[in-house]
């Protein structure tokens, strides 16, 4: 038998395995009219695991971006796909309060950790592409397979909201009293309980059916909600929630095509979560003036914090998002959010929770500076 | 004239011939005078061995005695392989191939077992992501998709594929649900300084 036979097949073999795992990881791919150049793309700490029957393939590339675009940018969403590894999944990362004005750059990172069986692949194993870019005018470019246009503008408004509450606290109660907002603030965050979501989509988790019960949602009112819930509920057993409802009518006299309700659980502490939210249908939702609406969902959801499985013992909803048939996009108003328990509940809002951070790492002159620096 | 040799002429001396070697031998030893004497002497040493075997212990036991004489040799085999060069061992042509195919049939059945469909190996997937608790109710039929998300990453996962987005570095981390097909996590990057937000989804 000939060496090639005898010793080169398997090497051959082995070469041809190691050789498709080695596919390009992370392809960028920008379209060429985009308002966005992929200046450089940094790889991090890489690397490749095997664990049991499967790979594990950690990439973190920081990458910087530059406004090719004539208008300042707000928000950028990149989508991240990774076609082999979950067919039909998707995974994004959005930066919002950004003010990137025309040919000046910024960081961007995006951290992926991807999980298969080891099998020979071809091509990139994800695949960066933009969904969209908010710019200050509130103009947005890209595909929006992810909604990111409503998304990034609602991010958008609200962070303008804040930062002109902020700028009134300083102009009527001066440094201190910005200082005690921004303090209120970080403490927020810093007691926000720490919430560990599981969901699993078609049907129930672990629940046991005997001890399912229906909880009804109590809801907090806005008095300028342009959309009112009139009922809801989801059936609960133990920390899993599942097959929540909820019915809601159009107050306002403009037709509706988008809304989110809040969703708060409570635990048998009297301890209180903001859980997420209940989102209407992405499309062909058309709630006109005085019509009712209901928004529910196919899925489970398991909570615990710190490990511990939260007990549900009740939920609350509140009208979060509204999105209009015209695009416009209603927000509560900082009024709405600072009585009650929504503000012990809520956490800051993106905004809040960048110019929190400048000011523990900077000082309160930075943050001046920065609500300046944002018209 | 042919003499018999040495080996044939003793032989006849102790009369362990065949016939016909027997005649041939004898006709010969009677018209040589050298061979005739030659033959002689072994007669009278055939004698005197005779007499010594005589003075021999009665009942020796000759194969006994043969099977130690092989046990002898082969210790003095091994101990002179000790110290002697080793032996060069055969070595068949076939021993390469033989040694490689077990390797080749590690490998095809590994490619084999990658290419089952995942539902078949749910478990040890999610056995690798250690740093999640596992689910329980997966139907084997329905590729069911679960959505996690924790202070370390926002994931999904479905029949053993999946991916997550991870955030090393970020400060005080937000997670919520954003119906049943998307779950996100919203932190500021302390090296960037921006408030980032992750979503993963599943269709």
């Amino acid at each position: 038998m000939s060496m090639l036979s005898k010793v080169g097949l398997p090497v051959v073999l082995i070469a041809v395995c190691a050789c498709a795992q080695t596919a390009p990881p992370l392809k960028i791919n920008f379209a060429k009219d985009a308002p966005l150049e992929l200046v450089s793309a940094t790889p991090g700490e890489s690397r490749t695991d095997a664990r049991g029957g499967a790979m594990v393939l950690d990439l973190q590339t920081s990458l910087t971006l530059r406004n090719t675009g004539a208008r300042r940018i707000r928000g950028v969403t990149l989508l991240v796909q990774t076609q082999e590894f979950t067919p039909g999944g998707k995974g994004s990362v959005t930066v919002p309060s950004l003010d990137v004005g025309p040919n000046e750059t910024f960081p961007f990172r995006i951290d992926l950790r991807l999980l298969r069986p080891i099998m020979p692949g071809a091509g990139p194993m994800a695949e960066v592409t933009i969904d969209g870019v908010l710019f200050d005018d509130l103009s947005f470019y890209g595909p929006n397979r992810l909604n990111s246009r409503r998304q990034m503008t609602a991010w958008e408004l609200e962070a303008r909201r804040d930062r002109k509450y902020f700028k009134s606290v300083l102009e009527a109660k001066g440094r201190e009293g910005l200082r005690q907002e921004l303090l209120d603030c970080l403490a927020r965050l810093a007691d926000h309980p720490p919430l560990d979501v599981h969901v699993i989509r078609r049907g129930r988790a672990t629940a046991m059916a005997g001890s399912e019960r229906e909880v009804k949602f109590a809801f907090l009112r806005m008095p300028d909600s342009p959309i009112e819930p009139v009922s809801g509920l989801a059936r609960v057993a133990g920390s899993e929630a599942h097959s929540p409802k909820v019915e809601v009518v159009n107050r306002s006299d403009r037709p509706v095509r988008y809304f989110e309700i809040g969703w708060i659980i409570k635990d048998g502490a009297g301890r209180e979560y903001m859980a997420g939210s209940v989102p209407a249908s992405e499309t062909g939702l058309a709630l006109a003036p005085g019509a009712r609406g209901q928004v529910s969902q196919d899925a489970s959801l398991r909570f615990s914090s710190r490990t511990q499985p939260i007990v549900i013992e009740a939920m609350t909803g509140f009208v979060s998002q509204v999105e209009f048939g015209d695009g416009s996009i209603w927000i509560p108003s900082r009024a709405a959010l600072s009585g009650g328990r929504l503000h012990a509940v809520l956490a800051p809002s993106p905004e809040e929770q960048r110019l929190a951070d400048l000011y523990r790492r900077k000082g309160l002159s930075a943050l001046i500076e920065e609500l300046k620096r944002f018209q | 004239m042919t003499h018999p040799g040495e080996a044939r002429l003793a032989l006849f001396a102790g009369g362990e011939l065949g016939a016909w070697e027997r005649f041939r031998i004898s006709r010969h030893v009677r018209v040589c005078e050298e061979c005739s004497r030659t033959v002689e002497e072994y007669r009278e040493l055939r004698e005197v061995n005779l007499a010594q075997a005589g003075e021999l212990p009665p009942g020796l036991n000759w194969n006994a005695l043969a099977a130690e004489m092989r046990a002898n040799i082969r210790v003095g085999l091994a101990a002179g392989a000790c110290v002697g060069e080793e032996p060069r061992r055969y070595a068949p042509r076939w021993r390469g191939p033989a040694l490689a195919l077990p390797v080749l049939l590690l490998i095809v059945a590994g490619w084999i077992l990658q290419t089952l469909p995942p539902a078949l190996r749910h478990s040890t997937a999610t056995q690798a992501l250690p740093q999640h608790e596992a689910v329980l109710s997966v139907a084997p039929d329905a590729p069911d998709v679960v959505l996690q998300a924790d202070s370390e990453s926002v994931g999904v996962e479905t029949a053993g594929r999946g991916f997550m987005v991870r955030y090393p570095k970020a400060q005080n981390v937000l997670l919520s649900v954003r119906g049943e097909t998307a779950v996100r996590a919203r932190y500021v990057d302390t090296e960037t300084g921006q408030v980032t937000i992750t979503h993963v989804y599943a269709e």
